[in-house]
């Protein structure tokens, strides 16, 4: 295949990358055999590289704690809630004051509750005003038949 | 990513079942202690969370991305830390007070001991390296990543890669191998 690998070339991969070709650059793997193969004199500088890719080799590092995973995913549903009530507050006092934004936002926010507590409140009231005329018409009709049963004093009375 | 991105918790958590470990190796290495780096690895996290919309399939591989994500975090905890005053910063692991005192252990098994003690020297030596010469390695060498997936992450060429790397392991070699040496006399 491409055997013009220079010596130059060659040591650069081998500075970079180290000694194991799975590390070298994919399409040069085989023109470094090559090379290798070809020139005995890579020895030394293969056995410097082997020596340095032993010591970081060395180096273990170990699994993640299971509190991380934890964190993680609680701080994640923490996220969701300061989104909301940040896209609220951005929502109330956007940043630019494009079209009276920051204006009427605001005015909205505090009156629609105060709106909105007049409209059930004027309900409740309609109802009430309803309930009442007929507690009135049941008082009289129940007063009415106790007189017309306490016999006739009471009808001349009611009715002079 | 796509479920994550429509904000489903459960895509997130396969998410982090699949990637947790080697963002959190990457991380640990980058900053050479577990610590600051489960805090930066949760912070990762939540960006992915948040950003989510950012990540288009075309655009390379999820694991470039979230490493390049980890990458950049690190850089701005070094700048962070550099800005710190020194009382307030935690000191960098020494890497001759390190070495010495271990390998002078008497109650550990001789074998364990120069191999700790070479493990905790290369950790401390990396910690010295510059942040993109170390992330360099640590992609090429650990996390398996190559020259092309970690010139994205870092955001250089290949070239530049290659030139990130060599320069690093100089450094490193001048660092260990006489290490290494004193080591096998041991």
């Amino acid at each position: 295949m491409e055997q013009d690998l220079s010596r130059q070339r060659f040591t650069a991969i081998l500075e970079a990358y180290g000694s194991e070709p799975s590390r070298w650059p994919e399409e040069e793997r085989d023109a470094m055999q090559q090379f290798i193969a070809a020139n005995p004199r890579t020895a030394g500088p293969l056995a410097a590289a082997t020596e340095l890719d032993r010591l970081l080799d060395s180096v273990a590092v170990g699994a993640p704690s299971r509190s991380l995973y934890r964190s993680i995913l609680s701080s994640l549903s923490g996220q969701s809630q300061v989104e909301l009530i940040d896209s609220l507050l951005e929502w109330l006092f956007p940043p630019s004051s494009r079209h009276l934004d920051w204006l009427w936002r605001p005015v909205v926010a505090v009156t629609l509750p105060v709106a909105v507590g007049f409209i059930l409140g004027a309900g409740s009231v309609t109802n009430a005003s309803v309930d009442e005329w007929e507690s009135w018409e049941e008082e009289i009709y129940v007063s009415g038949i106790v007189l017309v049963d306490s016999g006739a004093e009471a009808t001349v009375e009611l009715d002079p | 990513m796509l479920k994550i991105q429509q904000c489903d918790e459960g895509a997130f958590q396969e998410l982090l079942n699949r990637h947790l470990a080697p963002l959190n190796r990457f991380a640990v290495r980058m900053l050479g202690n577990s610590h600051d780096a489960e805090d930066l690895v949760q912070e990762t996290f939540l960006r992915v969370w948040k950003s989510a919309h950012q990540w288009q399939p075309g655009h390379g591989k999820l694991t470039t991305w979230l490493h390049s994500i980890t990458h950049h975090l690190c850089i701005d905890f070094h700048r962070r830390d550099r800005a710190r005053p020194d009382q307030t910063r935690p000191d960098r692991a020494p890497l001759t007070t390190e070495i010495h005192p271990q390998l002078e252990s008497a109650d550990r098994p001789e074998e364990h001991a120069a191999h700790d003690n070479v493990s905790s020297a290369v950790s401390a030596a990396l910690t010295h390296l510059p942040e993109r010469q170390k992330s360099a390695i640590i992609l090429c060498h650990y996390q398996g990543f190559s020259n092309k997936a970690a010139a994205e992450v870092i955001g250089v060429s290949v070239d530049a890669l290659e030139s990130l790397m060599a320069r690093g392991k100089r450094t490193l070699r001048k660092l260990l191998i006489d290490l290494s040496a004193q080591s096998k006399e041991d």
